[in-house]
């Protein structure tokens, strides 16, 4: 057993001791990140049921608070979230090639962009704030785009988008967290083309946030502008 | 031995620009269409752009169509555990009556019945 020990051709530093070899260990590093991303899909998805269920039943409510959002916000947002997924995405193209540089720069690139887009958020809530639109004993509408329409089933509405986008915006910041470790870690030279994992997985986790917002958007946003 | 993701090199690999242009055109579409009035077709069709675009983030950005058919099997048992979850929900929903009775408890039928018992006690 003192090849364990010994980092060599065979049994490199990355490699831990109870994989057989890299490829087996990125493979279980993979499937584990999927199964834990499956378990999200239902944690947003539990919110996205209920979310459907009170749409069917209240449709003039969700038309009316959907009104109150701001499309072009949400529009900016979307976007800026797609491109941090792309330079992940260029991140990961670099360090295939062992490009130290790179693979920093396009992790501090999608920090910052995930950065721009939970700022705009901010903005967002503390506008919806000025308004009254937080779900409370203050609830009000500013004003109402349908006279007739039920002002607790629209907080009912705005209740979701609070939990939805909260999460969804919590997610990301620990997102946030995580990209700066790992760009600390690759400034560090801590990965090469032939070890990557971490940095795979962080951009599945990322991909998987945006691909959450790309729903959210038309759902909460798109209803009847 | 290295570490990396089995690749497939008879697939042509779209780049990753091609991909982000796709789902920017896929976001122009995804507003345009909400400022048109389809009627019912709306949500299918904001839905349908939305799975659209969510696709090709799994399949190319998560590299999806690269991996071992396993890991594919892992990333649709998520989405085939929600799809049961609303489909059950949904048509729960949807075979009771519309608005403010639509999420009550059958609980309330039963204590009707229970008043009708009542009138032939005493």
């Amino acid at each position: 057993m003192s090849s364990a020990t010994r980092p060599d051709e065979e049994h490199p530093g990355f490699l831990a001791h109870h994989f057989d070899d890299p490829a087996q260990q990125r493979e279980a590093a993979t499937l584990g990140m999927w199964a834990f991303l499956a378990t999200e899909v239902l944690f947003f998805g539990g919110l996205f049921a209920g979310y459907a269920a009170y749409r069917f039943v209240y449709p003039d409510a969700w038309i009316e608070g959907s009104r109150h959002l701001n499309v072009p916000l949400g529009t900016v947002n979307t976007t800026v979230l797609l491109t941090s997924s792309l330079t992940v995405v260029l991140a990961i193209q670099a360090v295939q090639r062992s490009d130290r540089r790179q693979l920093v720069r396009w992790l501090l690139a999608t920090i910052a962009l995930a950065v721009v887009f939970v700022a705009i958020k901010s903005w967002e809530y503390s506008m919806k704030f000025e308004e009254g639109l937080v779900p409370g004993s203050g609830f009000q509408l500013p004003h109402a785009f349908n006279s007739e329409v039920s002002v607790s089933q629209v907080q009912l509405f705005f209740g979701f988008y609070f939990v939805m986008t909260g999460l969804h915006a919590f997610h990301m910041l620990i997102g946030i967290i995580l990209l700066a470790v790992y760009a600390r870690l690759a400034a560090r030279g801590r990965f090469n083309e032939h070890y990557y994992t971490p940095i795979e997985n962080i951009g599945l986790y990322w991909h998987f946030v945006d691909v959450v917002w790309v729903f959210l958007f038309p759902l909460l946003y798109l209803i009847a502008p | 031995m290295t570490d990396i993701a089995p690749h497939d090199h008879k697939h042509h690999v779209p780049s990753p620009y091609t991909v982000f242009a796709l789902l920017l055109l896929l976001l122009l579409a995804t507003v345009g269409v909400a400022y048109i009035d389809l009627g019912v077709f709306g949500l299918p069709v904001a839905l349908g752009i939305a799975i659209t675009k969510a696709g090709l983030i799994l399949a190319y950005f998560m590299h999806l169509v690269h991996e071992k058919s396993l890991v594919r099997v892992f990333a649709f048992a998520g989405f085939a555990s929600l799809a049961i979850l609303l489909i059950i929900l949904l048509a729960d929903v949807n075979a009771r009556h519309k608005g403010e009775a639509a999420l009550r408890s059958p609980a309330d039928s039963v204590c009707r019945l229970n008043e009708v018992n009542d009138l032939g006690a005493g």
